[in-house]
């Protein structure tokens, strides 16, 4: 990667700081548009697009990005709701409690109480 | 030849009076030639009314004792227009010699010796049939002839050194003859026409021209001893020689050859009629015995001759045949020497007739090269009997012919007839051939190798013959023939056979053996038979029959009709990795070709049992193999196969079929087929595999393009029908078809031991599935309906209806196979009426993610959908397992009655002795290992509450329980959790006391009551009514 590129991401990288916040708004929500972008837990991925559609993939369980698994999110308050849509349009909905979102940052509580925290990855083209 | 006569009798009337009146007056007067030449001159004009011109006469004694007179310079003049000259003849020197006795004692001149010297004699008729001998007319010659014809006694007349030129425009005929000598001597008796003469007749060239013939006649001698009796018997012998004869006839009769005739004969002129004796007539080297009588008759003159020859030159007499006959045989060429014998001309000779003539024609070491065979016959030694019938043909009989075709042997016998026409052949053949003899014979793509005894009637016409060698169509041959082949070696085309031994017997036409057939009828046995086409096919025969027949296979294989029927005993086949092994197969071929666009190929096979594998991985053995097809070669089209892209109806009984890899054999009690082109359409019958049975029927598509190119689909609509499907066997069955071979996948040495079911890949296949029952796993179904689909990677089992014992059934189910460990699994199964403790047991792993649901039992309803990618173990990928389910239950028994109890009792819930649960309606959701409990409600007697939970699949989870509508005041609220076999208790507050009263539901509960449903729905949404 050459240094031109390096200076661009941490450019946008610190304006992502300062544009965004590190709690839940007045209202006590989350900016639904700060969730766009791809999250990475460990070996697991998230992707949220702002069309309210996003994908899931484990590479831990040997699974790629091409073979990531859809779901629709939509964003109220603090609670995240993710349907991951079956093969014959059955859902699996989760309801997750956002407890951080920022431009590096998505940390949310699922119904067993485990709390996931994420970090943004940037997804730099080679 | 009567007028000829009289003409000849006339000039020599003329010519005696002149002899006479020059005797007489030298007698008389014994004076000077010039007084004799005016006493000549005076007196001629009293015996002929002609101009007749002499110089100068006088005595000689030349003709001593006789009398002897000289004229010298005597013209006969007679012009006449057209003709070449006036003079009608002129005699240098005439000598004649009168008998001096005679006329001493009586006054008597009789003429002895007339002596012709240096004579030019020139005979003209114009076109109007006027000659210049009219001035001899006949008035005055007979009163001249009457008068002297007791004066000639003539015993010697010559002609010295004659030029005679002859020329009738009106029948078209000159002649002319030089240096003619004649001497003949005799007696001649003008009175009783009677000539008793021996004549010698020499002339250097003697020229005849007519329109028809041109002949040409040099150092010509012509003699006769004999007489003449009336001038119409003739009793003598008759010579005659040339030592260059030029005749051409509309052909060269003969050509500078030398010939002579010694003819004796006794004759009538008129009529014509008599016997020849010992005749003998020569041409160059040859000769001719001739003998016989002929006689005039009303239709001709009827011959009844005999003739034999020297040793002839076949080669040399054929060219003096008549131009016709030789054209007949002009595809032939004979060398060799032969011989007639006991010959006969026998019958009427006229204008429009011809006599028979017979002969006996022996011939050795001769040679015949006929055009249309590659090789000449040699060392040809020949017995036979020629019969020659202008007016109808020439026929060769009784032939009796061995020769040499290359290094082949033949003997032949029979008759050939119309010899000058359509020669026909009626023979028999006998020969040891060395096959590739034939081989100019063969098309040019076909050749022969080995031996054989030739055993051959034939009776066919030369032309039919020669088509049939040429054409190698046999349809107008008439012959039968039996050939024992050893070591044959066969090639046409790509097909090649070799055999120790073959016999073959051959009719043609094929009609004659079975009505209505074409070519020749080919009968062949042979014990064994190695044949391969190309290198993609071999085959071993054994105790092969081939009949049936066969025609135009000239072009080759492309232009061959045929029909043929093939049986063995036992039949080896090897094509590619296929090998067959049949017994007693019986194979039919029919074929009609089409120029342009080849050859059309009807064909059956039939077996009794037939082995087959291919590779390694699949082997067959049926009982009985029954296959029709027909293919329409396409040229453009290389690979033997995809040149003849057949369209075949296949019955296949009582089959078996093993597949490598796979426990169960496949069994085929019965099962029609039809395979076209890229089409495969199951007719009739199944198959059984293991436990499973299937009645197919359908048509399958594209198998070509496929096989071609596995990137190319191949698509089936396939209706099955089966009392019992074992899903697990025929999984295995199909696992892997198709898959290329060089994926890109970079596998682990513990995947490379996993086989997992890989969807084939480029199918698109239906199948309308109607079973009565399946076995998956351990289960059975019954009445199972659906469709099934393979389609390019994806299995889907759509909306498959089924019942068992325990429920009503309907599953829908996809199973890819992308990559080994990436499979994926999803189903989406509906349970009705089903009792819980059957849905456990059907589907353990329920268990694992409603763990609470085995502590009832009774009747409900439950929805379930999930879906997961698998590695190639068929271990699951947690983080991949996605499922919903929805359970309904109604008057469920309490089963856990110990924990059902502590429960009760700490929420304070009567429970009036009876377990059990009025109605449940339960949605739960599994993402990853986790499951999510949503809150539903539960009532008992006249309690209520709602549960929910949150657990894993170590089974450690969390449940609450809210009494939500109790007779007593409170509402508590229960917590229990921990591994369920250790679970611990403890109240707490209610959590859910309004989420089952719409009106004081906050936002979440609203929205939580929405995905219940939500879940619910969708899970619903997919059954079928």
């Amino acid at each position: 990667m050459n240094a031109k590129r390096y200076i661009y991401c941490l450019l946008g990288m610190m304006m992502a700081f300062c544009l965004t916040s590190c709690g839940p708004d007045e209202g006590g929500g989350f900016d639904p548009s700060a969730l766009v972008g791809h999250w990475q837990e460990g070996t697991v991925h998230e992707k949220y697009f702002d069309n309210g559609t996003g994908y899931t993939w484990d590479t831990a369980d040997d699974v790629s990005e091409e073979e990531a698994q859809p779901f629709e999110w939509s964003l109220e308050g603090d609670q995240l709701i993710q349907e991951h849509i079956l093969f014959e349009g059955q859902i699996v909905p989760r309801i997750l409690t956002i407890t951080q979102l920022n431009a590096f940052q998505l940390v949310y509580r699922d119904t067993g109480g485990v709390t996931h925290t994420f970090t943004r990855a940037l997804d730099i083209a080679p | 030849m009567k007028r000829a006569l009289k003409i000849t009798g006339i000039s020599l009337g003329c010519l005696l009076g002149l002899v006479i009146i020059a005797v007489v007056i030298a007698y008389s007067t014994i004076t000077s030639p010039k007084r004799l030449t005016q006493l000549v001159q005076k007196h001629v004009p009293k015996f002929i009314d002609f101009d007749l011109q002499l110089q100068q006469a006088k005595l000689t004694l030349k003709t001593f004792p006789d009398i002897g007179l000289e004229i010298d310079g005597v013209t006969i003049m007679s012009p006449m227009e057209g003709a070449p000259s006036d003079t009608l003849a002129h005699v240098a020197k005439l000598t004649v010699g009168a008998d001096a006795k005679r006329y001493l004692n009586g006054k008597d001149i009789v003429v002895k010796q007339c002596i012709l010297d240096e004579v030019y004699v020139n005979l003209f008729t114009n076109a109007e049939g006027k000659s210049n001998l009219d001035i001899f007319s006949s008035e005055s010659s007979d009163t001249t002839s009457s008068s002297f014809e007791s004066l000639l006694d003539l015993q010697e007349v010559k002609i010295n050194n004659a030029k005679v030129l002859y020329n009738d425009q009106r029948s078209k005929l000159s002649a002319d003859a030089r240096g003619l000598d004649l001497d003949v001597k005799g007696t001649l008796d003008l009175k009783e026409k009677n000539v008793n003469a021996t004549l010698d007749l020499g002339t250097k060239q003697l020229r005849v021209n007519t329109e028809a013939v041109k002949g040409d006649l040099k150092q010509l001698d012509l003699g006769f001893d004999g007489k003449i009796e009336g001038f119409n018997k003739i009793d003598g012998k008759l010579d005659l020689g040339s030592t260059d004869a030029s005749l051409f006839a509309g052909y060269e009769v003969l050509k500078h050859d030398k010939i002579n005739l010694s003819l004796p004969v006794a004759m009538m002129i008129d009529p014509l009629g008599g016997h020849i004796n010992d005749a003998a007539i020569g041409l160059n080297d040859y000769k001719i015995a001739l003998g016989g009588a002929f006689q005039t008759k009303e239709e001709g003159i009827e011959t009844d001759l005999a003739f034999s020859t020297n040793t002839l030159d076949i080669e040399d007499v054929m060219g003096k045949l008549p131009e016709n006959v030789r054209k007949s045989l002009a595809d032939m060429g004979i060398k060799g020497k032969a011989t007639l014998t006991d010959g006969k001309v026998k019958g009427i000779v006229s204008d429009s007739l011809m006599p028979v003539i017979t002969a006996q024609v022996n011939a050795t070491d001769a040679q015949l090269r006929i055009a249309q065979l590659p090789y000449p016959f040699t060392n040809a030694n020949l017995s036979s009997k020629i019969h020659v019938d202008l007016n109808d043909s020439i026929n060769v009989n009784d032939i009796q012919l061995s020769a040499m075709l290359n290094r082949s042997k033949i003997d032949v016998t029979g008759n050939v007839t119309d010899l000058t026409d359509d020669m026909a052949f009626d023979v028999n053949l006998k020969s040891n051939l060395v096959l590739k003899d034939l081989k100019k014979l063969l098309p040019k793509t076909m050749s022969l190798g080995g031996q054989g005894d030739l055993k051959m009637n034939l009776r066919c016409k030369l032309n039919e013959l020669l088509g049939a060698i040429d054409k190698l169509s046999f349809d107008k041959l008439y012959t039968n023939a039996t050939l024992t082949l050893r070591n044959l070696v066969f090639d046409m085309d790509t097909i090649h056979a070799e055999t120790p031994k073959m016999n073959l017997a051959l009719t043609c036409p094929a009609s004659r053996k079975v009505k209505g057939r074409k070519g020749a009828y080919l009968e062949l046995t042979s014990g064994t038979l190695d044949a391969a086409v190309g290198q993609a096919i071999q085959a071993a025969l054994k105790d092969m029959s081939v009949k049936g027949n066969a025609d135009q296979f000239k072009q080759g294989i492309e232009q061959m009709l045929a029909q043929v029927d093939i049986n063995f005993s036992d039949l080896q086949f090897a094509y590619d990795t296929i090998q067959c092994h049949a017994v007693a197969p019986n194979i039919s071929l029919e074929t009609s070709p089409k120029k342009k666009q080849g050859l059309n190929v009807k064909a059956g096979f039939k077996s009794n049992a037939l082995n087959a594998e291919m590779g390694e991985t699949y082997k067959l053995k049926t009982q009985a193999l029954a296959m029709a097809a027909s293919a329409r070669q396409d040229k453009s089209k290389t690979d033997f196969f995809n040149q003849w892209n057949p369209d075949a109806d296949f019955t296949l009984t009582k089959a078996e079929i093993d597949i490598k890899g796979v426990d169960e054999k496949v069994y085929i009690p019965s099962i029609e087929f039809d395979l076209k082109e890229s089409e495969l359409l199951f007719k009739n019958g199944g198959i059984r595999i293991g436990r499973s049975d299937l009645n197919l029927k359908g048509m399958v598509s594209g198998i070509k393009p496929w096989m071609e190119n596995h990137d190319n689909l191949m698509m089936a609509e396939l209706t099955v029908n089966s009392n019992c499907l074992d899903v697990n066997e025929i999984m295995e069955l199909t696992s892997g078809l198709g898959v290329k071979a060089d994926s890109t996948l970079v596998e682990t040495p513990e995947e490379k031991e996993d086989n997992p079911f890989m969807v084939p890949e480029g199918f698109d296949f239906t199948f309308n599935i109607h079973s009565k029952k399946a076995i998956y796993g351990n289960f059975e179904f019954n009445e199972v309906e659906g469709e099934a689909t393979i389609k390019d990677g994806t299995l889907m089992l759509q909306e498959i209806g089924f019942t068992n014992e325990a429920a009503r059934m309907q599953l829908t189910a996809m199973y890819q196979s992308p990559r080994k460990n990436h499979l994926f699994l999803g189903m989406d199964f509906h349970l009705l009426d089903v009792q819980i403790h059957d849905l456990l047991h059907m589907i353990p792993e329920i268990d694992t993610i409603v763990p609470m649901l085995k502590t009832f039992d009774g009747a409900a309803e439950f929805h379930i959908a999930a879906q997961t990618n698998l590695k190639s173990n068929y271990e699951l990928k947690k983080s991949t397992l996605r499922a919903s389910a929805d359970i309904e239950g109604a008057n469920l028994r309490v089963k856990d009655i110990t924990s059902y109890e502590k429960i009760t009792d700490m929420l304070k819930v009567s429970t009036n002795g009876e377990y059990k649960i009025d109605s449940i309606d339960i949605q739960l959701t599994a993402f990853k290992d986790e499951v999510d409990l949503w809150p539903f409600q539960i009532a008992i007697g006249k309690y209520k509450a709602t549960v929910d939970g949150h657990y894993n699949w170590n089974t450690v989870g969390e449940y609450h329980i809210s009494v939500t509508d109790s007779p007593l005041p409170t509402r508590l609220g229960l917590k229990i959790s921990g591994p369920l076999n250790n679970l611990s208790y403890k109240l707490e507050s209610c959590k859910y006391p309004h989420l089952y009263r719409p009106e004081k539901r906050n936002d979440t509960e609203q929205m939580v009551m929405e995905l219940k449903k939500k879940i619910s729905d969708r899970l619903k949404a997919t059954v079928r009514e």
